[in-house]
């Protein structure tokens, strides 16, 4: 009897040299904002939509929100839950609509589409619209710290996400206005440094141009504009 | 009771297996070492699309190791490229595929069993037929021409047309050959209306001048194309503008917007040693500015200069490398034909180090050819058939050559090394000059002796059969 018990404990403990094969993730697949990160410690997790710095032609433009899953894979689209954090935003309706959002056959990336709307009301203020994914039949939320995304939504200029302080110095409107005008470019994100050169060259020569006929140029502070 | 005496007994034991003495293998035991020698020298002089044969004998201390070996090939200004493999035996037999250049060639023996490996290392100069020499420019309006004067003596003729089938753009007037830090050499030719950047292997056009450009100048009017002796970073004057591009960041190789301010720049320019920095000078208000990281600034005379950098109040007729970190820099009075040498120290808190008179120099307000030596207070210039030297201490020009009745110098070079990491065993010793005699242009090339004399007081070597030369350039072996 004993020496079975013995015999037994043997084969339990061999029992665990067995070789395990990896188990895939099969729970319901979860999804959440992809948040990229620039230069090392700035994230994405909001956006600034500005029809000020586009034409004046443009009325209606989309949004488009990363989303990224955990899980497989599927061969057919499926739907993500997302809804607006009434809450937490100041949106006025007609500036917004939030579109159905997908994650596509075969991936594992979508996006949330948000189409926007050039409004009276965003000449004066600015919108803040906080959305949030939510369970759907296909998902449920993933990590627990990316499921909310803001998009400020306005018709003046403000300060874009893209702007660095070590490129273009401390920002204001009247300088934001000038580097638009004198470059074309709103937005600063995934510039190599000899383009930065070049773009930054081309707005202090703008600068100089302008004190040459008028002076100083004065921000909406006071301050005088001046590039690094 | 017997039952938990073997218990403990069991335990004991286990507990005692912890005091085995470790008798662990601790001995020194030699390895195998290897030798690795060749019959080929360890200096490689080959042609590229040459093939080479090489085999390397390798003696064991130890034989009965069992090895992978690897030939690899990189540039010998080694900036992280990745190397090329040639062959994995002992023996290669390969044809030399590298661009034209400095390399190292290794060889590679690693012990399978341990990953140990033993080396040797072999240098490889890859030439082509257009590696080295003096590049001439000459012809004149839409039909000019550019051709390479090998180090044999051996003329390539038309070289640019040559390898893409067209002229040279009409009215050039300088060319340019310039290296970057991570051993590039670019060639470039300016001209009236633009220019063309070419290869450094075939003379193949690269880009036309308005693409050298993030965006093209507005006015389009070439002087000057440089980079600064590290080769970290190029300018282009253009309108009396500077354009400015760091080489050493991620980046299209375009030039930027001009650098902002009221001035006028000459095409005399003053690359410095360090870093980005250089001089310049602004012929609109008659000072030198001084360039950091895309950026001008005026520079300022201390009390006791020499000169006021700020304000020289003369006009700038030529300026020239000297020795050391030294400029030297031609002045002429705004109104009167008096003329001087201002010496520009750019290594120097106080640059304006020293200005000299010149008292003595015959027809130098009719020279429009300059070459400030490298090694000598000297400046050489050419009127007519005629060279002069001057002694800038001296302050006094003296005839060192005259060319026959009738013929015109119409370029003037020396052999000067631009980059810190170019250097030639005859730098600043040897001069050319182009010269139109009854129609014809031909080059010649004086060794200059220890005096700035010319050797034996004549040429060394004389090319003919040119159209009048324009501009000569050397262009470094690559």
């Amino acid at each position: 009897m004993q020496r079975l018990l013995y015999l037994i404990s043997f084969v339990i403990l061999f029992g665990a040299c067995q070789k395990e094969s990896l188990q895939a993730y099969s729970s319901t697949a979860l999804v959440y904002f992809y948040e990229a990160v620039r230069y090392k410690t700035i994230t994405d997790d909001s956006i600034t939509y500005s029809f000020a710095v586009v034409p004046d032609s443009v009325l209606t433009d989309t949004i488009y929100l990363p989303l990224r899953i955990i899980g497989e894979a599927s061969k057919t689209d499926r739907q993500v839950g997302c809804e607006l954090i009434a809450a937490a935003s100041t949106a006025d309706p007609s500036t917004f609509e939030i579109l159905p959002a997908i994650i596509p056959a075969n991936s594992y990336t979508g996006t949330i589409p948000v189409k926007v709307n050039r409004a009276a009301v965003l000449k004066k203020t600015e919108m803040r619209l906080w959305i949030q994914i939510i369970n759907s039949a296909d998902f449920k939320t993933g990590v627990s710290d990316q499921l909310k995304y803001l998009i400020r939504l306005n018709d003046f200029l403000s300060k874009p996400s893209s702007w660095r302080d070590n490129l273009f110095g401390k920002y204001s409107n009247v300088k934001y206005d000038l580097i638009i005008k004198a470059t074309g470019v709103v937005d600063y994100t995934g510039l190599d440094y000899i383009s930065e050169r070049n773009l930054l060259q081309e707005c202090r020569n703008a600068l100089y141009a302008y004190e040459n006929d008028h002076g100083f140029l004065y921000d909406e502070n006071g301050e005088p504009v001046v590039f690094p | 009771m017997t039952r938990q005496l073997y218990s403990c007994l069991c335990l004991l034991l286990l507990v005692l297996t912890g005091c085995f003495k470790d008798k662990g293998n601790y001995d020194l035991h030699p390895i195998n070492e290897l030798t690795i020698t060749s019959t080929t020298p360890d200096t490689i002089l080959v042609n590229q699309f040459d093939r080479i044969k090489m085999q390397v004998e390798i003696a064991q201390t130890m034989p009965s190791g069992d090895y992978n070996y690897r030939w690899t090939v990189y540039p010998y200004i080694n900036a992280g490229s990745v190397n090329d493999t040639l062959g994995l035996s002992t023996a290669i037999d390969t044809v030399v595929k590298v661009n034209p250049g400095d390399y190292t060639l290794l060889f590679a023996a690693t012990e399978k069993k341990t990953g140990i490996s033993t080396f040797k290392k072999f240098f490889m100069r890859v030439s082509s037929i257009y590696s080295e020499g003096w590049i001439v420019l000459d012809g004149e309006g839409g039909d000019q021409q550019l051709s390479l004067i090998r180090p044999d003596g051996s003329v390539m003729r038309n070289v640019y047309q040559t390898a893409n089938g067209e002229k040279l753009p009409a009215n050039s007037f300088r060319v340019r050959v310039l290296n970057v830090y991570i051993g590039d050499q670019d060639i470039f030719l300016i001209s009236k209306d633009g220019g063309v950047s070419m290869d450094y292997i075939s003379f193949k056009k690269q880009l036309n001048y308005p693409n050298w450009f993030f965006k093209a100048p507005d006015t389009i009017a070439p002087a000057n194309i440089f980079y600064n002796k590290l080769g970290v970073a190029g300018f282009v004057i253009n309108n009396g503008k500077v354009h400015y591009l760091p080489f050493s960041y991620q980046g299209p190789r375009r030039y930027g917007a001009p650098l902002e301010g009221d001035y006028v720049i000459s095409p005399y320019v003053f690359p410095m040693m360090s870093s980005d920095n250089a001089i310049f000078f602004d012929t609109k208000y008659r000072r030198f500015l001084s360039h950091a990281n895309g950026k001008l600034t005026p520079l300022i005379s201390p009390a006791g200069s020499a000169f006021d950098l700020a304000n020289v109040g003369k006009t700038l007729v030529y300026a020239g490398e000297s020795n050391n970190d030294f400029h030297n820099c031609l002045f002429k009075d705004l109104t009167a034909d008096k003329f001087y040498v201002y010496r520009l120290n750019t290594a120097a808190t106080n640059m304006a180090a020293e200005k000299y008179d010149v008292v003595d120099a015959p027809e130098i307000k009719d020279a429009r050819l300059f070459a400030s030596s490298g090694i000598y207070l000297q400046i050489y210039y050419a009127v007519g058939n005629k060279v002069y030297l001057l002694d800038i201490p001296a302050q006094k020009a003296r005839l060192v050559y005259t060319f026959p009745a009738g013929t015109q110098i119409t370029a003037m070079r020396l052999k000067m090394s631009t980059s810190l990491l170019i250097s030639y065993p005859d730098n600043n010793r040897v001069i050319t000059f182009g010269t139109l005699e009854n129609n014809e242009g031909k080059v010649y090339s004086f060794s200059i002796s220890n005096t700035g004399d010319f050797v034996n007081n004549t040429f060394t070597k004389v090319y003919t059969g040119f159209k009048k030369v324009v501009d000569l350039e050397y262009k470094n072996r690559k």
